[in-house]
């Protein structure tokens, strides 16, 4: 059952990745000469990657197998 | 052109005009969705705390708190997807005026941008609005154009300073009238 969960979530990641990918991408080109996007993609980014790292980090404690 | 310089729209088309007025609407406008995020992050962490779902004597089984996990993952991801387009939809609704035109630029969101331009002879009629007690507290407002057009009424929303602003506009719109004017008796 566990598996399954952890399945669904790399799926979920996979999509979600590729779609925000496309997002920041289409971003990346409103930007305007002296604008912030830069930070706030870098920030964004960071909060996403701490998400996922502790999900992973709490998920490989766990006895699931 | 500049590696930064992405902003196609005005870009070209301001090269021999000089920018008098570039605004983003009031920062208030983003509080909401700002306090939103932060309450819906605060809340599923204090729900389980509260039942106990995060300690290691919890009864739970392992199954359970994978899926708690899991969905903990994908709640934070969203709600943070949530707040960075709110913010790409606050930050890229702008205005700029130059010497001769109005750019109004409405993000609603990611997918979804509105781009009017308006010439500064095509003003009849420009006021301001500061409608509640938020935007009287902080001074911002609506700027309700109208024009001659086939648009006939432009509102530009949630702008800083908005009495300061359509003053500016109307002085600009003067100016252009003046020049036209000198051009014609020439």
């Amino acid at each position: 059952m566990g598996i399954i969960f952890i399945l669904l979530y790399l799926l979920f990641l996979i999509i979600y990745i590729a779609f925000y990918g496309y997002v920041i991408h289409r971003i990346w080109n409103m930007r305007i000469k002296g604008d912030h996007t830069r930070k706030g993609i870098y920030l964004y980014s960071i909060i996403v990657v701490s998400i996922i790292t502790l999900s992973f980090i709490f998920l490989s404690i766990l006895p699931f197998i | 052109m500049s590696q930064e310089y992405y902003f196609t729209v005005p870009g070209r088309e301001f090269a021999d005009d000089e920018i008098l007025i570039f605004s983003h609407r009031h920062l208030m406008v983003f509080l909401g969705p700002l306090i939103i995020t932060i309450l819906l992050t605060i809340f599923p962490l204090v729900f389980g705390i509260i039942l106990g779902s995060y300690s290691a004597e919890s009864p739970l089984s392992a199954d359970v708190k994978i899926m708690i996990i899991v969905f903990m993952s994908v709640y934070y991801l969203i709600l943070s997807s949530y707040l960075f387009i709110e913010w790409i939809t606050y930050y890229y609704d702008i205005l700029i005026v130059t010497e001769n035109t109005i750019v109004d630029i409405r993000q609603n969101n990611v997918f979804n941008r509105e781009i009017s331009h308006l010439h500064l002879r095509q003003i009849e009629d420009i006021s301001s609005e500061v409608k509640g007690f938020f935007p009287t507290l902080f001074n911002y407002g609506d700027i309700i154009i109208q024009t001659a057009g086939a648009q006939e009424r432009s509102i530009i929303q949630s702008i800083p300073n908005p009495q300061k602003v359509a003053a500016m506009i109307l002085q600009l719109h003067k100016n252009v009238l003046a020049q036209n004017k000198d051009l014609e008796g020439d």
